[in-house]
C-alpha cells in the first residue's frame, strides 16, 4: 500500500471534489473534510507505529521517474516522484496529522464560503504532508510553494479586519524566502549527479534495482577523474544524493573542491545563507519575523492552529533535511551565528511577549521566542540539541495549537482580544482556566510537560557544544525567566481577581462540547509526551545520530 | 519493591480523586486525602523499618536513551530520605487534619486537598529520586504546588501577587540549578546519580555555587529570600507545611545531597550566604506586626542557620526539629487566626497589635506555642537546643583545627548574634500574643475559643516532638540520643557551648521582656523596593523600547521596503507608459507632423513644385560638381 502518496493524495483529491460539488451538500462539507482529516491521523499514527526505530535510513520509500530530459552536453535532467520518512520527518508527520485534525474540528466554527475554506484547507492539508515526505528537492520546493496559495486565500478571505495586509505580508516574506531556496536549489541541480541512474545511462546495469555499492563508488571515481561522458551525466534534485560529496560534478558550482567564490565569499557559504534565510523566514528568525504577529492576529482560530503548529516547523525542518546534511562544514563555521541568532530570537520574543496587550500577538511571540530554541539546538550540533530541537517542533505544534484554540475560545464569546479587557476569568471559567493554565505551564517548561524536554534538551546541547561560548548558552535560559514572567503574568491579569470583563456584563460561558474535544486531547498528550520523552527521542535518535556523524 | 512506587504515587492517586470528585463532594474529598495520606504514612515506616541501613537501597529503572547515553530514573532510600519521607507524609498529615477545621467552610475545598496532594507528590519525588534531572523535575514541580497554594485564594490580588513572585523568583534560581546540573552532567561522565555525586568530583567553584543556586531560590537565602514573607498569603495551614517544614527545607536537602563535591572556598561562601541570611531573617522578623510574617522570618532566618551548617548532619538534624516546632508555631498561629477570624469581622485577624492576652482563652494554644517557641530560642530541654548546639559545634570543631581562621570567628559570631536576636523577637511576640490586655475592640473576648481535636490534636504532637526527650534521653546532650546512630554519624556534645548558646538566648529573652510593651511598627527598607527598581522596572522598560522597536523600526522597515517597491513599480510605470511607449508614440506623433507638412507640401501649388525641384537640382549639381 503507497501509503505516503494516500497521505498526499487523500486530501488532494477530496479538496478537487469539493470544489465542484453542487452547492446543497455545501453544508456536509465540514464533517467530510473532519472524516478526510480524521483518516489522515490515523495513517499518520499507523506510520508511527510501523516506522522501523532502528533504521536511519529513508522509510517506506516511493520512487517513480516523474520528468527525464534530455539536455545535450549539459547530461540528462532528471525529477523524481520520490517520497520517504526518516526519523526527523516521522515527528513532523504525525504532528501534521493531529493538528490538522484539530484544526478541522475547529473549522466547524467557519460560516460563510465554506465550499473554498474547506476545499483550500484539505489542499493545505496535502501539500503540507507532501512537503515532509517528498525526498526529490523539486517535488518538496513544490509542496511547499503549494502551501502558499491556500493559506494566503485562507488569510485573506476568512481573516480579520486587516486580513488584506496581513496575508499580503505573509505571502510576500515567504515568496522572498522561497526564491533564496529556488537559487540554491538550481545550483545544487546543476552540481550533483544521480550514481544509480548515471550507471543505467552508462550501461553499466541494466536497472536501478542492480545497483551495488561497487558501481556507485565507480561512478564517483570516474565522476572524480572527470571520465564519465557529459551527455550520460543524469543530474537530480534526489536529497538522499546531495550529502555525498563523490556525487558533484568536478568543477561544478557546488562542488567542495572548486572553491568558487563570488565577493570573496565561497559559492557553498552563500548558499548555506540562502538556505538559512529561506527557511530563517518560515521559522521564524528575528529579524526575519514581522510576517508572523501580523498573520496571526488576522488569521481565523483554525488558520492561525495550523500556521503556528505546523507551517514554523518547515523551517526547523528544512534545516535538518536539507541545509545540515548538503553543507555541513559550512554549518560548522557559522554554528556561533546560528547561535546567536537562536538566542536573539529567544530573548527577543520573549520581550516583545512581555509587552504584549493582545493576547494573539503575545502567543505569536511567544513562538518566535520558542522557535528560538530551535535554532540554538539545531546551531549546537550536538546530538541532544538536534534531538532537543525536533522535540521542540513537536511539542511546540502541540502547544501553540493549543494556545491558539484558547484565544479562539475567548474571542468567539466576547471579540476582544486585549488582555486588559479581562479579570477573574477563574471564578466564571473553570474548565477554561484549567486548560489555560496546563498550556502556560506546559510551554514556560514546567517539568512533567513537553515543553520542558525540548527546551532542556536544546540548551544542554548549547552547553555540550565546544563551538559556543558557555555566556551565549547562558544567556538563552534567561528566555526561560522570562518566559514564565509573561505567561504567568498574563495569567494573573486574566484569571485572577474579581470578575470583570470590558463591555460585557453577562456571565461568559464555560468550554463547550467541541471545544472540550479539542484542548483535552492535547492537554492530554503534551503530558504524555512529557513524561515519556521515549515516544519521539526513539523515532528521532537514529537517523539524528547518523546527521551528527555527517557534521 | 512496589511499597516505593506506592509511596510515590499515593499522593498522585488522591491528587486526581480529589479532583474528579470536584466541588460537590468537599467533604470527602478531605477526608479521603486525609486517609491516602495517613495510609502513605504507614507505608513510610514500613519501608523504614524494612530498608533502614539496608546495603541495598537503589533502585535504578531506564528511562530513554538518546545516543547512547542512557537517561535514567531510580530511587534511592538512604537514612537521610527515609527519614524525609516520614516527616513529610506526617506534617502532611497533621496540616490536612488541622485544615478540615480551618478551611471548613471553603466551597473550593476539593482544590486545596488536591493541590495538598499534589504538593506531596512532588516532595516525595524530591527526597526518592536518586539523580539531579529528575530531582529538578519535581523541584520545578513543588514550584508549582507551592504556586497555585499561595495563589489558591485567587480573588485575593496580594495572594496572586504573592504567588507569582514566588515562582518567579524560584525560576531565577532554577535557572543556575539547571545549568550546574549541566555542569555535573558532563564532568560527572554523563551522570548525575547522587551516590556518585562525592569528594572524587573536583567541581569548580563556579558550577558549585550553580548548583547551590537551586538552594538560595527554594530555601530563602540571601538574595532571593524575598519571596517567603509574601508567601504567607496563602492559607496559614499551608504555611506550616510548605513555607516553614517541609518545601522550602528542600533547598537544604539539596544542599546536603551535594555539599561533599564542594571545596573550601564554596563552603566559606555559602556559609557566609547563610550567615547573612540567619541575620537579616532576624532583623526583619523584629520589626513585623503580623503573626504569620514574623514566623516567615524567623523561617528564613532559621534557614540560614541550616545552610550555615553547611549540609552537614548538623543540618539535617535541625532541619528535622524545626520542621516540628515551626509546623506547630504556624499551627498555633492559625488556631489564634481561626478564633479571632469567626469571633469578629472587619479587621486583620493577623495584626499582632489587635491581640493580647489571649492566653486566658486559648491556653492549650498558649503552652504549645511557649514550648514550641523555646525549642526556636534553642533553650535547653527543647528539641533546638540539640540541633542548634550541633551546627554551632561544627564551627567551634573546625575552629580548633584552623585556630587563627578569622572567617570562621565571624560565623561563629553571627550565630549567637542571630541566637540573641531570635529569643528577642520570640519573646515579644508571644508577650504581644498571649500577655497583656487584649486591643482589639471589634471582637467580644467572650466569643473567642479554642478549636476541636482536630486543631488540638496536630498542634499537641508536634508540640511533644519539639521537647528534647524525643530526641534524646538526656536532653541536655545529643551524645545519648538515636539521631545521631540513626543517620550513621556520631555527634559530639561540647557542654561549652550549651552553656554559651544558652546564656545567649537568655540574654534576647531579657532584652525582649524589657521592651515587651514597644512595638517596632516603622517601615525599613525591604529588597523588595530595591528589586522593583534595578529589575522588574527595567525589564518592563526593555520589553517596551524592544516592542517600540519591532513595530516603530523594523516593521516599518519592511513596510517601507513594500512602500518602496510599490514606489519604484510606479516609477517603471510612469517610465514605460512616458518614455518606452513615449517612443513609438512620439514616432507616431511625429510622423504625424511629417504628415501634416508633406501634405501641406503637397496642396497642388505648381509654383512651389517647379521651385523646390529647381532648389533640388541646384543642390544635385553642387553635389555633383564638389565631389570629385
Amino acid at each position: 500500500m503507497p501509503i505516503l502518496s494516500l497521505l498526499i493524495f487523500i486530501p488532494l483529491c477530496v479538496s478537487l471534489i469539493l470544489a465542484f460539488t453542487p452547492e446543497r451538500y455545501v453544508p456536509y462539507f465540514k464533517w467530510i473534510t473532519l472524516v478526510v482529516t480524521g483518516i489522515e491521523l490515523l495513517l499518520c499514527i499507523f506510520l508511527y507505529f510501523q516506522f522501523d526505530r532502528q533504521v536511519a535510513d529513508y522509510q517506506f520509500l516511493e520512487r517513480y521517474d516523474w520528468i527525464t530530459l534530455p539536455l545535450g552536453n549539459l547530461g540528462i535532467g532528471s525529477i523524481d516522484y520520490l517520497l520517504g520518512v526518516d526519523g526527523i520527518s516521522m515527528p513532523m508527520v504525525l504532528l501534521t496529522g493531529i493538528v490538522m485534525f484539530i484544526g478541522a474540528i475547529s473549522s466547524f466554527e467557519i460560516k460563510d464560503k465554506s465550499r473554498g475554506y474547506f476545499s483550500l484547507y484539505l489542499l493545505l492539508a496535502g501539500s503540507i504532508i507532501g512537503c515532509f515526505i517528498a525526498l526529490d528537492m523539486f517535488l518538496f520546493y513544490l509542496f511547499f510553494e503549494f502551501m502558499l496559495l491556500p493559506m494566503y486565500f485562507l488569510i485573506g478571505l476568512w481573516g480579520g479586519p486587516r486580513r488584506e495586509y496581513a496575508s499580503i505580508k505573509f505571502f510576500i516574506y515567504t515568496l522572498v524566502g522561497s526564491i533564496f531556496i529556488l537559487i540554491v536549489m538550481i545550483g545544487l541541480y546543476l552540481s550533483v549527479i544521480d550514481p544509480v541512474e548515471t550507471a543505467v545511462q552508462m550501461g553499466l546495469i541494466n536497472s536501478a534495482s542492480d545497483v551495488t555499492p561497487k558501481i556507485i563508488t565507480q561512478i564517483q571515481s570516474l565522476l572524480a577523474e572527470g571520465e564519465l561522458p557529459a551527455q550520460s551525466i543524469v543530474h537530480t534534485f534526489d536529497l538522499r544524493f546531495m550529502p555525498d560529496q563523490g556525487n558533484y560534478v568536478t568543477g561544478s558550482w557546488l562542488n567542495i573542491f572548486s572553491g568558487n567564490q563570488i565577493a570573496g565569499v565561497s559559492l557553498r557559504s552563500l548558499s548555506f545563507i540562502f538556505l538559512m534565510v529561506g527557511f530563517g523566514i518560515k521559522l521564524p528568525v528575528v529579524p526575519f519575523h514581522t510576517w508572523l504577529p501580523d498573520a496571526h492576529v488576522e488569521a481565523p482560530t483554525p488558520v492561525s492552529v495550523v500556521l503556528a503548529g505546523i507551517l514554523l516547523k518547515i523551517g526547523g525542518y528544512g534545516f535538518l533535511r536539507i541545509t545540515y546534511p548538503i553543507f555541513p562544514e559550512i554549518a560548522n563555521e557559522y554554528a556561533l551565528w546560528i547561535v546567536a541568532f537562536g538566542v536573539l530570537s529567544i530573548i527577543y520574543g520573549a520581550f516583545n511577549a512581555l509587552a504584549m496587550n493582545d493576547l494573539k500577538k503575545m502567543i505569536a511571540y511567544s513562538s518566535v521566542s520558542h522557535m528560538g530554541f530551535v535554532l540554538l539546538g539545531i546551531g549546537s550540533l550536538t546530538s541532544e540539541g538536534f534531538n532537543g530541537a525536533v522535540y521542540q517542533m513537536f511539542s511546540h505544534g502541540i502547544l501553540s495549537s493549543m494556545l491558539f484554540l484558547l484565544v479562539g475560545v475567548l474571542y468567539s464569546r466576547t471579540h476582544d482580544r486585549r488582555i486588559d479587557s479581562y479579570q477573574g476569568l477563574a471564578s466564571q471559567m473553570p474548565l477554561f482556566t484549567l486548560m489555560t493554565a496546563i498550556a502556560f505551564f506546559a510551554s514556560l517548561g514546567l517539568p512533567a510537560f513537553s515543553g520542558f524536554i525540548g527546551e532542556i534538551f536544546t540548551l544542554m546541547g548549547a552547553f555540550n557544544s565546544p563551538q559556543i561560548p558557555r555566556w551565549l548558552a547562558g544567556l538563552a535560559t534567561f528566555g526561560l525567566v522570562l518566559g514564565a514572567g509573561y505567561f504567568l503574568w498574563t495569567l494573573q491579569r486574566i484569571f485572577f481577581g474579581k470578575f470583570w470583563v470590558r463591555q460585557y456584563e453577562e456571565t461568559l460561558q464555560d468550554l463547550t462540547l467541541s471545544e472540550k474535544v479539542m484542548l483535552y486531547p492535547l492537554a492530554v498528550s503534551t503530558l504524555i509526551f512529557g513524561i515519556f520523552p521515549r515516544l519521539i527521542f526513539d523515532v528521532t535518535n537514529v537517523s539524528l545520530t547518523e546527521l551528527i556523524k555527517l557534521l | 519493591m512496589p511499597l516505593i512506587w506506592l509511596i510515590l504515587f499515593t499522593p498522585f492517586i488522591s491528587f486526581l480523586t480529589a479532583f474528579l470528585l470536584g466541588r460537590k463532594r468537599n467533604t470527602m474529598a478531605s477526608w479521603l486525602t486525609v486517609s491516602l495520606t495517613s495510609l502513605n504514612l504507614i507505608f513510610s515506616i514500613i519501608l523504614l523499618f524494612q530498608t533502614l541501613h539496608a546495603k541495598d537501597n537503589h533502585l535504578i529503572y531506564n528511562w530513554f536513551t538518546l545516543n547512547g547515553k542512557a537517561y535514567q530514573f531510580g530511587f534511592l532510600f538512604d537514612s537521610l530520605t527515609l527519614m524525609m519521607l516520614v516527616l513529610v507524609n506526617f506534617i502532611a498529615l497533621l496540616v490536612e487534619i488541622f485544615s478540615l477545621e480551618y478551611m471548613e467552610n471553603d466551597p473550593d475545598l476539593y482544590r486545596y486537598y488536591g493541590f495538598l496532594s499534589l504538593f506531596v507528590f512532588s516532595m516525595l519525588g524530591i527526597v526518592l529520586t536518586d539523580n539531579l534531572f529528575v530531582m529538578y523535575g519535581f523541584w520545578e514541580l513543588v514550584g508549582l504546588s507551592s504556586y497555585l497554594l499561595i495563589g489558591f485564594w485567587y480573588k485575593k490580588s496580594e495572594a496572586v501577587q504573592a504567588s507569582k513572585k514566588a515562582f518567579l523568583m524560584n525560576r531565577i534560581g532554577d535557572i543556575g540549578f539547571l545549568i550546574g546540573i549541566f555542569a555535573v552532567y558532563f564532568y560527572n561522565g554523563y551522570s548525575t546519580d547522587l551516590t556518585t555525586l562525592n569528594n572524587t568530583i573536583h567541581l569548580p567553584t563556579v558550577y558549585c555555587l550553580l548548583l547551590f543556586c537551586g538552594t538560595i531560590a527554594k530555601s530563602a537565602q540571601f538574595p532571593l529570600h524575598t519571596w517567603l514573607p509574601d508567601a504567607m498569603e496563602g492559607p496559614t495551614p499551608v504555611s506550616a507545611l510548605i513555607h516553614a517544614a517541609t518545601m522550602v527545607v528542600a533547598g537544604v536537602y539539596l544542599l546536603i545531597r551535594i555539599s561533599p563535591m564542594f571545596d573550601e572556598s564554596t563552603l566559606a561562601i555559602i556559609a557566609g550566604i547563610g550567615a547573612i541570611t540567619m541575620i537579616l531573617g532576624s532583623i526583619y522578623a523584629i520589626f513585623q506586626t503580623d503573626i504569620k510574617k514574623t514566623l516567615a522570618y524567623s523561617t528564613v532566618s532559621q534557614l540560614g542557620l541550616m545552610v550555615v551548617g553547611l549540609g552537614s548532619e548538623a543540618s539535617t538534624f535541625h532541619l528535622l526539629t524545626h520542621a516540628f516546632f515551626k509546623a506547630g508555631l504556624f499551627l498555633c498561629a492559625g488556631a489564634i487566626i481561626h478564633a479571632l477570624h469567626h469571633a469578629g469581622k472587619d479587621f486583620d485577624a493577623q495584626d499582632m497589635r489587635l491581640m493580647g492576652g489571649l492566653r486566658k482563652k486559648m491556653p492549650f494554644t498558649f503552652v504549645c506555642y511557649l514550648v514550641c517557641s523555646m525549642a526556636l530560642m534553642g533553650l535547653p530541654l527543647f528539641s533546638g537546643f540539640l540541633s542548634k548546639d550541633a551546627i554551632l559545634n561544627i564551627w567551634f570543631l573546625s575552629n580548633d583545627e584552623a585556630n587563627t581562621d578569622i572567617s570562621h570567628l565571624i560565623i561563629i559570631c553571627s550565630i549567637l548574634l542571630g541566637v540573641i536576636l531570635t529569643a528577642f523577637y520570640m519573646t515579644r511576640q508571644i508577650w504581644m500574643i498571649f500577655f497583656g490586655e487584649f486591643r482589639n475592640e471589634k471582637v467580644d473576648m467572650k466569643s473567642i475559643h479554642e478549636g476541636s481535636w482536630k486543631m488540638k490534636l496536630p498542634i499537641g504532637l508536634l508540640t511533644i516532638l519539639s521537647t528534647g526527650f524525643v530526641f534524646s534521653l538526656n536532653p541536655l546532650s545529643i551524645e545519648y540520643g538515636w539521631f545521631g546512630n540513626f543517620i550513621g554519624r556520631d555527634f559530639e556534645e561540647n557542654h561549652l557551648i550549651g552553656i554559651i548558646s544558652t546564656l545567649f538566648a537568655l540574654l534576647g529573652i531579657t532584652a525582649g521582656y524589657l521592651t515587651r510593651y514597644r512595638i517596632f511598627a516603622f517601615q525599613i527598607p525591604t529588597f523588595d523596593n530595591f528589586y522593583n527598581k534595578i529589575f522588574v522596572n527595567p525589564t518592563i522598560k526593555i520589553s517596551n523600547i524592544i516592542q517600540f522597536f519591532d513595530q516603530r523600526m523594523l516593521d516599518s522597515f519592511v513596510n517601507f521596503l513594500a512602500d518602496l517597491q510599490v514606489f519604484i513599480a510606479k516609477f517603471i510605470g510612469w517610465f514605460d507608459a512616458k518614455i518606452i511607449d513615449g517612443i513609438p508614440n512620439g514616432t507616431v506623433y511625429s510622423a504625424g507632423i511629417v504628415g501634416r507638412v508633406t501634405r501641406s507640401v503637397q496642396g497642388g501649388k505648381v509654383q512651389l513644385y517647379v521651385a523646390l525641384a529647381f532648389l533640388g537640382l541646384i543642390g544635385l549639381l553642387i553635389y555633383v560638381i564638389t565631389t570629385p
